[in-house]
């Protein structure tokens, strides 16, 4: 069985009113029965004194011997004082006495006719020779002896037997004592249950209050008019529900406004949204959100509130270092128009406007301004604490939604790689032509998803003729792509008007020059076939030799002046121009690449170099075309152990094939 | 890429502004040699020698570099030279035919002799 913590108290109290009464009790009982007792024993001396008082005169006046017919008279007519009624009491009379000698024989017995006792008197030892008393209160007699004279002049002793009720009269005692225990337990525990019930309401109050803010109702308050420790008890407890059920409520509107925040990915709505946010949760009239560059340019990201760009974009703008500081550990930074020069106030006041940090990166700090709230209260150390939070949980939020957009930007821009890549693949060859006694081969692979290479096929303007041609343009990724296209937009037009590669180029030289960036240029080479006469002519404007390996294996480079197309100006160019003419015999083989291909590395450093390159030409010059491509390209992955590929490669071969 | 990094020191000595580039100019460098080049050779009447004795590597947009600012430095009637060449770059200069356009000196002293002013 439960017992509650009340009737714990109550039974408590009872047990001390009780035990406190019960002691009480039996102290003044034992007490009043030692005065019983005591006034017994005092009757019985005083009965004593008389007695031998009396016989002290009965033996002087009868010559030193005692009649026992006289004192029998007196004994039985009462006429000594022996018993109260002279002294209006109760007293009770002698029931016996009797008279030793010296030598302890008895001289004189009296038996009164109403004693009840059987035990006969005996005799005091007489050394002793003082009053000596012995009670038996149950049995009901008190005997007391002594010597007849304390002078000794009367030999002998005096033994007195009187009858006593002090037994009942202390057994009386006891029934009161019990009854009066008994009523002062009933009074007690009726004081108790009623003390324990008045005193100990609020504590019940108390817990009964703290079960409902369990089941979640905060709405529950104590009386508070009590003037001691359970009234303050009761004012801190309703102060502290107060504030938890703030809190509580507080929290819940962070964490539905974080719902809307972080579903949010655009920065700039996601900015306009804090602000809101931040102008709600603190009552602001004015709320911004600024962006303060290291160099202390302040930028308004979002705002909303009366005119609160002035006024809060001032309180960026003056942050001192230290602010700055407080903002980059966390710390809110306040504002108070009573010291306007200053950017702290004094302990005790609470500031008027405060700024908040939200994030920090290597270019400046972001920050929200709260500008005067509209109950016209200052901002609290425990508000300041729940917007700070705020802000610290938005500038999180913000980081991810930057985050994202990065990504997403990444992605974007990954995406339109891939296009720019799939269109410029459009712009190469799908597949090399098929020339009539000729083999043709081409490939190009770019550094990144758009490359600066180029190599096409382009039949001439008359049927005999077919160029070929390859360009490398300084640089990479779409800006060199972008130039590749134009390249061969103008070879592919001026391949129209023009038969040879000279005019060509010179044409596509005095376009590109125009249109160039002063550091930006195209290196090319380009070779004519002439089907007819079985030669060839080649223009190289800055770009790497062209390998000719002849049907019987010998080697040489095919090494035209020229410069690099937009390098320089157009003088300068068509002057250093030549044209290279070479016969083409059954079996030769003509090979140009770019430099991509020679100057790849291995993981040492090392270059894959010309020599190399031509080595497995030479090795594989009789292979189809496209498997001497393919040797080549296995051949430099395995030297390059599939390092990362840092420059477009492009390969381009023609072969006189055999009879 | 090279993971070197690439040093760029600009001295005056006998009228001649001295650039020494120290490491390879490759697209991880090629910002930083413009902006350190640009900030010398694009004044104009300059006299500018470009010690490439330590450089390893010139990609082609700093030859392209190269080639606007010398004629930057020829229209305000300056001038731009190179020393110090090693073969891989007289290589790909005269691939590009810029032999002529780009005057190179084998060595610094040959190039100052021939730069300074006279007087």
């Amino acid at each position: 069985m439960r017992i509650t913590f009340a009737q714990k108290i109550s039974m408590l109290m009872v047990g001390l009113i009780v035990l406190t009464g019960a002691m009480l009790t039996a102290v003044t009982a034992y007490q009043f029965r030692e005065d019983l007792v005591r006034e017994e024993v005092r009757s019985a001396y005083t009965i004593y004194l008389t007695t031998i008082n009396y016989l002290s005169g009965h033996y002087f006046s009868h010559k030193g011997s005692f009649v026992e017919s006289t004192l029998d008279f007196v004994l039985e007519e009462r006429f000594l004082n022996t018993g109260g009624e002279a002294m209006g009491d109760e007293t009770p009379r002698l029931t016996a006495l009797s008279v030793f000698g010296a030598d302890r024989e008895e001289l004189y017995a009296f038996v009164s006719s109403d004693r009840t006792f059987k035990e006969p008197l005996t005799p005091p030892l007489m050394e002793e020779g003082r009053f000596r008393i012995a009670m038996n209160f149950k049995a009901g007699w008190m005997r007391a002896s002594g010597p007849i004279s304390t002078r000794g002049d009367v030999p002998g002793a005096v033994v007195l037997e009187l009858p006593t009720t002090i037994h009942a009269r202390i057994q009386a005692l006891y029934t009161k004592a019990a009854i009066t225990l008994l009523v002062v337990g009933l009074i007690g525990t009726a004081l108790a249950v009623y003390a324990t019930r008045r005193f100990l309401a609020p504590v019940q109050a108390l817990i009964q209050a703290t079960g409902h803010i369990q089941e979640g109702d905060f709405s529950i308050q104590l009386r508070e008019d009590y003037q001691d420790e359970i009234g303050q008890m009761a004012r801190a407890f309703n102060q502290m529900v107060r504030s938890i059920s703030r809190r509580i409520s507080t929290m819940g509107r962070i964490h539905q406004w974080s719902l809307k925040l972080t579903k949010e990915m655009d920065v700039r709505r996601l900015v306009q949204l804090m602000v809101r946010m931040f102008k709600e949760m603190s009552g602001a009239s004015g709320v911004g959100v600024m962006y303060r560059s290291n160099k202390g340019v302040v930028d308004v990201l979002a705002e909303d509130g009366a005119r609160p760009g002035a006024d809060l974009q001032s309180m960026v703008t003056q942050l001192k270092p230290g602010d700055l500081d407080a903002l980059a550990s966390g710390e809110a930074v306040p504002f108070s128009s009573r010291n306007p020069g200053q950017t702290r106030n004094g302990a005790g006041e609470f500031p008027e406007q405060i700024l908040l940090p939200l994030y920090r990166d290597e270019r400046g700090d972001g920050v929200v301004a709260l500008g005067r709230r509209d109950s016209g209260m200052g901002y609290d150390p425990e508000t300041i604490s729940t917007l700070a939070n705020l802000a610290q949980n938005a500038g999180l939020i913000i980081e991810n939604a930057r985050l994202y957009s990065e990504l997403k930007e990444q992605e974007r821009i990954q995406q339109e790689m891939q296009w720019a890549r799939e269109i410029q693949q459009t712009l190469l060859p799908r597949a090399a032509p098929r020339l009539t006694g000729y083999e043709a081969y081409g490939y190009s692979r770019p550094a990144k998803e758009v490359g600066g290479d180029y190599y096409d096929y382009i039949p001439g303007n008359q049927p005999a003729l077919y160029h070929l041609i390859i360009g490398d343009v300084s640089g990479k990724g779409v800006p060199a792509g972008l130039i590749m296209s134009v390249v061969r937009s103008l070879v592919h037009s001026y391949s129209e008007f023009e038969a040879t590669p000279g005019l060509i180029l010179q044409r596509v030289n005095r376009t590109l020059t125009e249109d160039l960036e002063p550091e930006m240029f195209v290196t090319a080479s380009m070779m004519t076939v002439d089907f007819s006469t079985h030669s060839m002519r080649m223009v190289r404007a800055g770009h790497e030799p062209a390998i000719l390996i002849r049907g019987d294996g010998s080697v040489s480079q095919l090494h035209p002046r020229g410069t690099a197309l937009g390098l320089a100006d157009c003088q300068h160019y068509e002057q250093n121009a030549e044209e290279l003419v070479v016969a083409l015999q059954q079996g030769d083989l003509i090979v140009l690449f770019t430099d991509g291909i020679t100057e790849a590395q291995n993981p040492a450093g090392q270059e894959f170099g010309l020599e190399r390159l031509i080595d497995c030409i030479r090795r594989y010059r009789h292979d189809p075309l496209a498997s001497l491509g393919d040797q080549v390209l296995r051949h430099l992955g395995d030297f390059t152990q599939d390092r990362e590929q840092l420059d477009d490669i492009t390969l381009l071969a023609l072969r006189r094939s055999r009879a | 890429m090279s993971e070197r990094e690439l040093e760029v020191y600009v001295a005056e000595e006998q009228g001649v502004s001295v650039i020494v580039v120290d490491g390879p100019v490759d697209s991880a460098t090629i910002e930083t040699f413009k902006s350190r080049l640009d900030a010398v050779c694009l004044k104009p009447g300059l006299r500018v020698l470009i010690d490439c004795s330590k450089l390893s590597y010139l990609n082609s947009r700093a030859i392209g570099l190269l080639v606007k600012y010398h004629r930057s430095l020829l229209l305000t009637r300056g001038r731009l030279a190179l020393c110090g060449l090693n073969s891989r770059l007289v290589r790909t200069l005269d691939l590009l035919q810029l032999g002529k356009m780009l005057v190179s000196y084998p060595s610094k002293d040959d190039a100052m002799t021939a730069l300074a002013p006279k007087g």
